[in-house]
């Protein structure tokens, strides 16, 4: 049980740069108001950054990432579980890798 | 523990056991939820190399899963740290939306217990306390109890994974190096508000995937992040984007 030099500078600059947007945006409600344009933009945020991540993941896999990107899409809207929907794309990635 | 009951307006912005007590209950399915999730960061933050201290320091300093998530899969020494750090501030700039909107809520409440409070604010125990507050919920006892119920499910649940990882041989046999791209994609459909949401992504995919392929190392993740946001402040109408994120809360 050890901890590298590097993970922990990673680490504590996550938990700083984390730790700042919620407490700034707490912070800054008491002082200013932000646009319901910059407002919706943040909100698009978190989405536009996991697509960044899913996209290229997926095309790179080819014909098995996209089939199993739509089980785990089928699976989200049917169950509404994380854990399922990731279950049902790695099985579907296992499998169709070995027929493709 | 109101500060002086007197000088409140009745019982709003105060602070009650039972209240607590509601907020914990309440907090329950998604403690279960968030568990089952936490098992799956556990099991990758094995599978990427982190020792177990690395991995309770993350979870409770960062306490963040989806950018956890996404450093994880970043996470091959030398660590890409600039990567890291960018990627997990674009992930959790949506944190500023969530802190501010608890403002009316906690106003009255000195600093030095909101502050310390708002470390364990995450996407899940928020959206069932705003939902609650909607409805006519002034009780801080019960944001207390359901923020709390999220760490409460995850940080057990990272450490069972964590030693479950040790159990499972090559991930990649298995189809666990999908497992990344899986959840991630999972999360976006959970976090799916309309058809409006579907221009800013293909063009933050497209630009993603774009990037991935000319560019070195982890450009791709803020390329395809700033382009979204620039297409998607182009083109929606700020009104009906707000008025569907705070119906629903994103999983």
């Amino acid at each position: 049980m050890s901890v590298h030099p590097s993970a922990l500078l990673a680490i504590v600059l996550m938990a700083i740069v984390t730790y700042a947007m919620r407490a700034g945006g707490y912070w800054i409600m008491g002082r200013v108001t932000l646009s319901p344009r910059v407002t919706a933009m943040l909100a698009y945020l978190p989405g536009a950054v996991l697509t960044s991540l899913v996209v290229p993941a997926v095309l790179e896999e080819g014909v098995p990432g996209v089939i199993a990107l739509i089980a785990t899409a089928v699976v989200m809207r049917w169950r509404g579980n994380l854990l399922f929907a990731m279950l049902a794309g790695v099985v579907t990635i296992w499998l169709t890798r070995m027929v493709w | 523990m109101a500060e002086n009951p007197a000088r409140m307006t009745a019982t709003r912005h105060s602070w009650t056991l039972a209240g607590l007590k509601r907020g914990l209950i309440a907090g329950i399915p998604v403690a279960v939820s968030v568990g089952a999730y936490g098992v799956v960061f556990g099991v990758l933050a094995r599978q990427v190399g982190l020792t177990l201290l690395e991995v309770i320091l993350m979870n409770v300093l960062v306490f963040a899963g989806a950018a956890q998530t996404a450093a994880l899969d970043l996470w091959s020494y030398p660590l890409p740290i600039v990567a890291i750090v960018t990627t997990t501030l674009l992930i959790n700039m949506r944190l500023l939306l969530l802190g501010a909107a608890l403002r009316p809520w906690l106003d009255r409440y000195p600093g030095r217990k909101v502050y310390p409070l708002l470390h364990i604010m995450a996407d899940e125990g928020w959206a069932l306390a705003m939902n609650r507050y909607v409805r006519g919920e002034r009780d801080v006892g019960f944001l207390v109890g359901a923020l709390a119920m999220v760490p409460i499910g995850w940080l057990p649940a990272v450490v069972v994974g964590f030693l479950i990882g040790s159990q499972i041989g090559d991930p990649a046999a298995i189809g666990l190096d999908f497992a990344f791209a899986s959840i991630f994609a999972a999360m976006l459909v959970g976090s799916w508000r309309g058809r409006f949401d579907l221009v800013p992504w293909t063009s933050a995919g497209l630009a993603a995937w774009a990037a991935s392929e000319w560019l070195p190392g982890t450009w791709y993740i803020m390329i395809g992040a700033v382009t979204g946001c620039v297409v998607a402040a182009l083109t929606i109408d700020p009104a009906r984007v707000m008025a569907a994120g705070t119906t629903e809360g994103e999983g």
